[in-house]
This record gives C-alpha cells, sequence and structure tokens, in this order.
C-alpha cells in the first residue's frame, strides 16, 4: 500500500526545444547542460525536494533516452524513495487506447493512474525549461490558505516584454479574471511561470472533459486554464520575486549562463547551501589551471586543465583549453577541446567539440547586434578555420 | 577478483601526520582536492572487481563513517557483499585494552573475516596514493603459488622514511628473504606499502596462532616469522605510489599532485571515486590569479593562488595570496592574507590581513577549524 502523498509533482519533459536547434537534436530540452555543471531539469527536480515534495512523475516523450540515463532513480535528487521518489512516464499504450502526449494536459491525463494511487489533494504541475530557484511549498500554503481551485505562478516581466508571455490579469486579493496568451496589449506584467497547483479533484474533472472534447489542443495554457476561468474556479495568481528564465531560446540559454557568472545583478545565485541545486555528479578530479592561464569572471567545473585565457564563461567539466587559447563570453559544455592559439567568443560548445590550433570561433557583437554561434555535439573545427558570428553547425551534417 | 574481499585498516593514528590527524583517523584524512586518503584503496579494489569491503576502525572514526555512508558513491552498496564498517568488538572472554596492534585489530574482527566467504583476503593500510590494478597483483599471487604477497615500492632512499616503515630484500624470483622494521641506516631499499594478498583461512590461522602466544606485532611477528618457514613474496608496484605518513610525505604529495605526470598517473581514468557534496562550479573572479594550482569545486578565488591544493569551497577574498600550500574544504581566507607553506585543516579562518608563513621543510599545520 502506497502512502498517500499531499502534493505531488508532474513534471512535463516532453519538449523538443526545436527552437534550441543543434543543442536538443538528440535530447529533450530539459537534458541540454546548463552552468557549468547542471542540467535544466536539475532546477524543478531540486526546487521539489528542497521544498519537500518527494514524489515526482516526469513525463517524457521526445528523445528520453539521455534524459532517462540522467535521472535513473533519482538518487542524486534524493528522489530514490520506498514510497515516491521518482516515477519516468513515457506515453503507453492500453487494451483499449494508445497515444502520444497531445499536449500537456494530455500528458497529465494519461498518467491520471499514476497520480491516484498517492491519492493526492494537490498537483503540482511544472515545465521541464526554466532556471529559477522556488520554494513551492510556499506556494502550496497559499494555495490551501485561500482555497483555490489552482493556483499559477506569476512574475513581474517589463512591459515591453510581456506580450512574449501568457499574461494574468488579477484582481486585488490576488485572484485571476482573465487570462491572455502573448497579447499584443497587455493589461498585466503578471507572466505564468509555468508552474500550477491544482486542487487534484477538480484538475481531474477538467481533464476528463477536455479529453472529450475534439476541438482542444489538450494543453493546459491554451484549454484548461482559460475553460476553468470561463467555469468560474477559483484561481489564484501567487507573485514570485527572484530569479526566473525560460531558457528555450539559443540567446536565452545563453544569457541564463552568463547570469549565473553575475549573481550580485542578475539574481541567479547557485552558490547557495541552502538551496542547492543537485545534479548527477560526474567522476572527476579537481580542475588543474597551470602557468599560463588567466581567469577571469569565469566558472570551471571539475577535470578542467586550464592553460589558456578564459573570461566570462562558463566551463563544463572535463575540457581543456590550452595553451594561448582564448575563450571569452561562452558556453563549453562537457569533454570539449581548444587547441592552442584557437579564440572562441560568443559561442556556445555543447559536448565534445573539439576546436583546432588558431581556428576562430564567433565574433564580438557587431552594430547589428549579438549573434551566438553554436557548435553541435562532436563538432571538429580543423585547424585555422574560421566559423562565422551566427553559424550553427551540425557535426552530423 | 570476485572471489577476495578486501579489508581495509583503517584504525591507524599517525602521531607524524601532527594536527591532521588529530580528530581522524589517517584514512579520513582529506586529499588531492576533493578527496581522503582511504578513497584510493577503496577505489582501487572496487576497479578490481572486489565488491566486498570490510573496514576495520577503532577510535575518532565519526569521520570516516560519514565519509563512507553506504558505499554507494563506490558501487558497494550491495544485497551481497559490499562495504562493511567494523568498528572495534570486544569480545566478552578478551580483556585487554585495544592497542594499536594490526594482529588484534584484525583479531576482532575475526568473524567477519570467517563468514565472508571468500578464498582470498586482501589487506590494505588506507594511506597509499596510488593507481593499480589489483589484477595484476593477484595473477602474480596465483603465478607464484604464494602463501602471501606484498606490495612494496622500490628503491626508496629517504632517510625519513626508515622510522615506522618496514623495508624487505627480494630475491630475483619475488621470493622475500629478509623482513627490516624500522630500520636506522638503509638495510634494503624496498618500502612495504602495507598491501597484503594472503589466503583467508592461513590469516585465520595467523591471527589466531599470534594471539595465543601474544605475538602482537603484524612485521616481527608474521612477516618476519613467515619470510623464514612460509612462501612469501614481493609485488613491486608500477607507476606513481606515495605512502603518506607524514606531515612532510602529505606536504610532497600534493607538490607532486601538480606535475602533468603525475595528474595523470592517479586521475587518467576517472578511477578514483569519492563521496559527492553537489557543489557549484569555482567560480574566478575579476582579479584572481591563479598559477599551476589544482582547485575543487565550489571555491570563489578572487585573490592570488600560486603551486597549491585548494579543496572545495574555500574562498580566497580579493588581494590575498596563497602560496606552496594545502587548503581544505571550507576555509575562508580573508582579503589581503599571506598564507605560505601551509597545510590548512577544514573550516578554518584565517582573518584580513594575517600572514602565516611556513617553510619548505617544515609548514605549518593550521587545525581544523581554528581561527586567526
Amino acid at each position: 500500500m502506497l502512502r498517500k502523498k499531499e502534493c505531488i509533482a508532474m513534471l512535463l519533459a516532453g519538449g523538443q526545444g526545436s527552437r534550441l536547434s543543434v543543442l536538443t537534436k538528440n535530447v529533450a530540452k530539459p537534458a541540454v547542460p546548463f552552468g557549468g555543471k547542471y542540467r535544466i531539469i536539475d532546477f524543478p527536480l531540486s526546487n521539489c525536494i528542497n521544498s519537500g515534495i518527494d514524489t515526482v512523475g516526469v513525463l517524457t516523450q521526445y528523445q528520453p533516452l539521455e534524459l532517462n540515463t540522467y535521472i535513473r532513480n533519482g538518487q542524486p535528487w534524493d528522489l530514490d524513495r520506498n514510497s515516491g521518489g521518482i516515477a519516468i512516464l513515457p506515453p503507453y499504450m492500453t487494451s483499449s487506447r494508445g497515444d502520444w502526449y497531445k499536449g500537456t494536459a494530455n500528458a497529465v491525463f494519461q498518467n491520471v493512474n499514476f497520480i491516484e494511487t498517492y491519492d493526492p489533494e494537490y498537483v503540482l504541475v511544472l515545465s521541464g525549461d526554466h532556471i529559477y530557484k522556488m520554494n513551492y511549498d510556499w506556494m502550496l500554503q497559499e494555495h490551501k490558505k485561500a482555497g483555490a481551485d489552482c493556483t499559477i505562478a506569476v512574475i513581474n516581466v517589463p512591459i515591453e516584454e510581456a506580450s512574449r508571455f501568457g499574461i494574468m490579469n488579477v484582481r486585488d486579493d490576488g485572484t485571476i479574471y482573465e487570462f491572455e496568451e502573448k497579447p499584443k496589449q497587455p493589461k498585466s506584467t503578471m507572466a505564468s511561470m509555468g508552474v500550477y497547483i491544482f486542487s487534484w479533484k477538480v484538475l481531474k474533472k477538467f481533464l476528463q472533459e477536455d479529453d472529450t472534447n475534439p476541438e482542444s489542443k489538450n494543453d493546459f495554457g491554451h484549454d484548461i486554464i482559460p475553460k476553468m476561468l470561463a467555469d468560474g474556479c477559483k484561481m489564484l495568481a501567487y507573485e514570485y520575486k527572484g530569479y526566473w528564465k525560460d531558457v528555450g531560446t539559443i540567446d536565452s540559454l545563453w544569457e541564463s549562463n552568463m547570469d549565473a557568472l553575475t549573481p550580485e545583478t542578475s539574481g541567479l545565485q547557485l552558490w547557495d547551501p541552502k538551496w542547492r541545486i543537485y545534479a548527477r555528479n560526474p567522476i572527476q578530479p579537481p580542475q588543474f589551471v597551470s602557468d599560463s592561464a588567466e581567469l577571469n569572471r569565469c566558472m570551471i567545473a571539475e577535470g578542467c586543465q586550464v592553460h589558456g585565457k578564459v573570461e566570462d564563461s562558463v566551463v563544463f567539466y572535463d575540457v581543456q583549453i590550452q595553451r594561448d587559447a582564448v575563450v571569452r563570453h561562452s558556453i563549453l559544455m562537457p569533454g570539449v577541446v581548444i587547441e592552442p592559439g584557437a579564440v572562441v567568443e560568443y559561442a556556445i560548445l555543447a559536448e565534445g567539440v573539439h576546436v583546432k590550433c588558431g581556428a576562430k570561433i564567433g565574433a564580438e557583437p557587431g552594430p547589428d547586434g549579438r549573434k551566438i554561434t553554436v557548435l553541435g555535439n562532436g563538432a571538429v573545427v580543423e585547424p585555422g578555420a574560421v566559423v562565422e558570428a551566427g553559424s550553427i553547425v551540425d557535426a552530423t551534417l | 577478483m570476485k572471489n577476495t574481499t578486501g579489508i581495509i585498516l583503517a584504525q591507524e593514528k599517525c602521531d607524524a601526520m601532527r594536527d591532521l590527524c588529530g580528530q581522524r583517523t589517517v584514512a579520513s584524512v582529506p586529499f588531492g582536492g576533493r578527496y581522503r586518503l582511504i578513497d584510493f584503496t577503496l577505489s582501487n579494489m572496487v576497479n578490481a572487481g572486489i565488491q566486498t569491503v570490510g573496514v576495520v576502525t577503532r577510535n575518532n572514526y565519526y569521520s570516516l563513517m560519514d565519509h563512507l555512508g553506504s558505499g554507494k558513491e563506490w558501487d558497494l552498496n550491495r544485497k551481497k557483499g559490499g562495504l562493511t564498517i567494523l568498528p572495534p568488538s570486544l569480545d566478552f572472554n578478551v580483556k585487554r585494552n585495544l592497542s594499536d596492534s594490526k594482529i588484534e585489530a584484525l583479531y576482532g574482527v575475526l568473524d567477519y573475516i570467517r563468514h565472508c566467504g571468500s578464498k582470498h583476503i586482501l589487506l590494505s593500510d588506507a594511506n597509499v596514493v596510488t593507481q593499480i590494478d589489483y589484477r595484476d597483483l593477484f595473477r602474480f599471487h596465483i603465478e607464484k603459488n604464494a602463501y602471501m604477497t606484498a606490495v612494496y615500492q622500490k628503491d626508496v632512499f629517504e632517510t625519513h622514511r626508515f622510522a615506522n616503515n618496514t623495508f624487505i630484500q627480494v630475491a630475483d624470483d619475488g621470493r622475500i628473504t629478509d623482513v627490516a622494521v624500522n630500520q636506522a641506516i638503509q638495510l634494503h631499499s624496498d618500502m612495504l606499502l602495507g598491501v597484503y594478498l594472503i589466503e583467508r583461512e592461513l590469516l585465520e590461522f595467523l591471527l589466531c596462532q599470534c594471539i595465543a602466544h601474544n605475538k602482537l606485532d603484524f612485521e616481527r611477528d608474521i612477516l618476519q616469522g613467515m619470510t623464514k618457514d612460509l612462501d612469501l613474496y614481493g609485488y613491486p608496484i608500477q607507476g606513481y605510489v606515495e605512502k603518506v605518513d607524514s606531515v612532510e610525505t602529505f606536504f610532497q604529495a600534493h607538490r607532486n599532485l601538480l606535475r602533468p605526470d603525475v595528474q595523470q598517473a592517479l586521475f587518467a581514468k576517472g578511477n578514483i571515486l569519492t563521496k559527492v557534496r553537489d557543489e557549484v562550479p569555482t567560480y574566478y573572479g575579476e582579479n584572481s590569479r591563479v598559477k599551476n594550482s589544482m582547485i575543487a569545486d565550489g571555491c570563489i578565488i578572487e585573490g592570488t593562488v600560486e603551486n597549491s591544493v585548494i579543496f572545495r569551497s574555500v574562498h580566497v577574498a580579493k588581494g590575498a595570496c596563497i602560496r606552496n600550500s594545502v587548503i581544505m574544504q571550507d576555509c575562508e581566507i580573508g582579503e589581503n592574507a599571506v598564507v605560505e607553506h601551509c597545510i590548512s585543516d577544514k573550516l578554518v579562518t584565517i582573518s584580513a590581513g594575517k600572514h602565516m608563513i611556513g617553510a619548505e621543510t617544515y609548514p605549518i599545520v593550521i587545525a581544523k577549524g581554528n581561527k586567526i
């Protein structure tokens, strides 16, 4: 008999993240590396365990292999439990039906049985594409206090950016009266963070109705939330104040990594013993910094060998930066090798990229703005080659 | 080596380690930025396919237990075998004080040895820093049809090694012909590393024999005795090895870690496993100046670090300068502080502007938790 859980989390990790281009060619977006040793999914998972939520269903669909290997039994996040813990939930067949997850709401609906085994009062719905540190328990307390049917985490965004988000229009008491997806003329600046708490009984009813509606896209933002509002459910906005970033694009992924280098101004403080972000740790010795190295404003992970110059960059584990190589404003993912004399600027180099002697990758932002250069997994750049700013190189082509 | 049980003798304290062993055994002395000494022995065993390991402890084993936990980092949280921590078990019938004796320590865990079910026992001290493939030792042992095979380091001439070490003479066929304990002059130059492969039943027999005759010295009573009657073989270790048994050797071993060939020898295959601490990657600030140093994760480096080994979560403030030192985890080095030729244990704070300067030949050891 499984123990009853008050609140369980359903983490939507099936998205392709096509805007991340070659970085998500072989992995789902939540498995994309971030911040020197993490992957994006470490953030919601660590938030869960730090908030006291010990039961998480991870809904996978697109390229789940690497994500599954990464999560395994959930031990790095302390989610290897006898009761609860982590469960990977891919779409499956039943005797009467079987389908891919058609949308976010459908993904949760197909796992009603999983949720019901824990008989929860509340279900927390998360997505695997944001970088933030948030205590979901505080949000749950607000949800309970207000007796809400649904609580949506919102964040105040600059008015000029508001039209990129789902915007909540909120009464003085914090309840939502209107939801607008990417409004041209935003009435408020409260953007949905893609973090929802539902009272399970209510959600279940709406998911069932949604499933029988052939017009529906089976999506939380598009269908479930507007329907609940229309039906007069009590919808609460919970304002989160802190760092939050959707890292769904090359630019935003790059920016967010750079934010990790400047916690005082950006608010993204990874060095936080009280709110650790957990990750599956690589087996690597400490990093070695040689006589010829120069390091400024950068983050460097275990196992790296640094002989060159690194500035304003995030360097993952097991990277070699050889003598006279220069790395600036870039992200080097695990196993990258930069040979002598090579220059890498404003670039994201995916796992195992090899930049040979004297090659030049990317460039300083020109008058027409910043262009991030991206090299896909395992790309090899020949000696002296030049990769233009803004290029996206797929090694397998 | 599935039919071998590893027994790590982690009971020893070491006076020559000064304050580094104040609150802990040699086995749990931090080493190499993120490891503890025992990690090398334990990882070598696991990498050779040994799946049953007992760790013999005596005093101050809290830090060791905290480090080893369930053994999951070494893949030793097994249903069958796995890691067992063996605290001293005082037999109701044996009324004696616990002493330093290796024989007594082993006799104290005789039940574990008896019931482990393996044919062979790999006995090891916990202070040898090396990467060794024990499978080669095993093949050598079988080939020679040895009763016991002892691992040694060739060509040790430093006189400071003589005391508290055992040197041997090895014949061309590998047989050990003489054992010198605590030699005061250079009798032999091959130094034992405290690693022995022996058949389990023979070990049980020798232990019972020794205890029955009140012979408590492993080197004198077992090794020296054996060279006469039984076939005792020596297996020379290949590659880099450092037996850490004093502050001086500890310090020297860390200097060696900055050599690329030593890094290659110890870490190349990523085989040395240790406890995970979930640290952030290390951040290097605006005016950091780092030369020839090994730095673990979770640090914030804003000052100067040269020729040093920095453990996890150390903060080196602006203007601070660390040279030729070993700084263990969670230390705080304040602004404009100067630290040279020091070994700072965990959780030490060196306040702004303070100077701590030791010498190449006598590094200062700052005990755990001190604030200067």
